[in-house]
């Protein structure tokens, strides 16, 4: 189990699932499916990490900062993502615009898996090298927003690049606190327990389309 | 001695749908890798000839090198180089040769550049030593001397190869990244397709990648309602 450090992670092709991982049998979670060029970037030094509210969440909390992922989804992705926000944003009427707006304060909380594809299906949960992020939202023109822009190859194009911004979760979905050093993500196994080293994410799990 | 008939074998064994050259497998759409391979065995047929059977060879030889070099060369450098007319064996052996080392630059160069931005393996690369290796070989095999025509631009593509393995910065870029991605996984990419660009022009795959994508939209519309109800 390994907490974020600073560094520019180039993760490639992989697969990403998103959702509600502390549901039982994996009922919260949404598979997005294989994906390209996926990154991180974890900015190096001290920062306070903010809510989504731009306050500090926490002034107690200070360490590198995961401002952004970045990866390219396939044409028929952006409706899943957008159907996990579905109900609690709107749809941007901007024509160079396919995806959705939000107000900080509608933003809920979804949790990402990002699994290199080198990684076995049947060991996403438990994997070293897989990617879990307790809040993100999707995020290219505005702070909090949730867009995706039309490829610069138009509007049939594959592929739709997408950003990500992580914040601070204090808690997961279901209300588990959250130990410091896992709160913008981690690299490795949730349900490790803190005895070990581990988020303590007892409850976290993946359904049984996305271990197989 | 083989027969000069056999040069156009040569160019089509040089196109299966995958080449592998030792442990490395390109693609047959791979143009400068194919080229390298089709020159490779285009040298390899010239050290069998002789300035005898050369005449009668220059023909086939001409098409070997069209159907080489036309997937990467300008259409005019392409004649320059088939216009064997009047031109010895050795200068013959000595422009294949540098033509050889040219799409192997070309090779090298366009590996290198997905190698920075993308941390390619870099020990899926032949190492330095065999292409020194088969720079002495050349000069053996066709007896160059400094003087033949061509010799300064052989020298310099095979130093250039060198310097470009000698890049410190790429092999610290290297280091750098533990993620790494495979020859392969990298030559579909850096080609015209990526592997969701392949998938998307299969409409069986798209057809069953929107069923499963709207089998998830009913289901995530299924749960909304029911907690709405709740």
């Amino acid at each position: 189990m390994v907490s974020f450090t600073s560094e520019q992670k180039f993760i490639g092709n992989a697969y990403v699932a998103v959702g509600d991982f502390s549901e039982a049998s994996g009922a919260g979670v949404t598979p997005i499916g294989t994906v390209e060029n996926a990154s991180a970037q974890i900015v190096p030094g001290t920062y306070w990490v903010l809510d989504i509210d731009g306050k500090p969440s926490n002034p107690g909390t200070l360490g590198a900062r995961l401002t952004g992922i970045s990866m390219d989804i396939d044409r028929y992705a952006p409706a899943l993502l957008a159907a996990v926000y579905e109900g609690i944003v709107k749809p941007n009427t901007s024509a160079s615009v396919t995806g959705f707006q939000t107000t900080p304060a509608d933003l809920p909380q979804v949790s990402m898996m990002i699994a290199p594809a080198s990684v076995p299906a049947a060991n996403r949960l438990t994997d070293p090298r897989v990617i879990w992020i307790p809040w993100f939202a999707a995020t290219n023109d505005s702070p909090f927003g949730i867009t995706f822009n039309v490829p610069q190859e138009g509007a049939n194009s594959p592929r739709t690049t997408v950003s990500f911004e992580v914040f601070n979760a204090l808690t997961d979905q279901g209300a588990t606190a959250i130990p410091e050093d896992f709160r913008l993500g981690f690299f490795g196994n949730p349900t490790e327990t803190t005895a070990n080293g581990g988020p303590n994410l007892t409850a976290w799990n993946l359904p049984t389309s996305v271990t197989t | 001695m083989r027969p000069a008939a056999s040069l156009s074998a040569v160019a089509s064994a040089c196109a299966p749908a995958i080449v592998n050259v030792g442990r490395r497998r390109y693609a047959v759409a791979d143009a400068p890798v194919r080229t390298v391979l089709m020159l490779a065995d285009l040298c390899d047929h010239l050290r069998s000839l002789d300035a005898d059977t050369w005449p009668a060879a220059k023909r086939d030889t001409a098409q070997v090198l069209r159907s080489a070099l036309a997937p990467w060369l300008p259409p005019g450098a392409v004649l320059d180089a088939v216009a064997l007319g009047g031109v010895t064996l050795a200068v013959a052996r000595l422009r294949i040769a540098t033509l050889t080392l040219a799409a192997t630059r070309q090779d090298v160069t366009t590996l290198l550049e997905g190698a920075k931005s993308t941390t390619l393996d870099l020990s899926a690369l032949p190492p330095v030593a065999s292409l020194r290796r088969a720079r002495a070989r050349f000069a053996r095999c066709y007896g160059y001397t400094p003087m033949q025509e061509g010799w300064g631009a052989f020298m310099a593509l095979s130093a250039e190869i060198e310097a470009l393995y000698a890049d410190e910065a790429l092999q610290q870029v290297q280091a750098a990244h533990p993620a790494k991605e495979t020859v392969e996984a990298w030559r579909v990419r850096a080609g015209r397709l990526t592997p969701m660009e392949i998938r998307d022009q299969d409409p069986a795959w798209r057809a069953e990648r929107e069923a499963e994508v709207n089998r998830e939209l009913a289901r995530l519309a299924e749960r909304r309602a029911q907690r709405a109800e709740a």
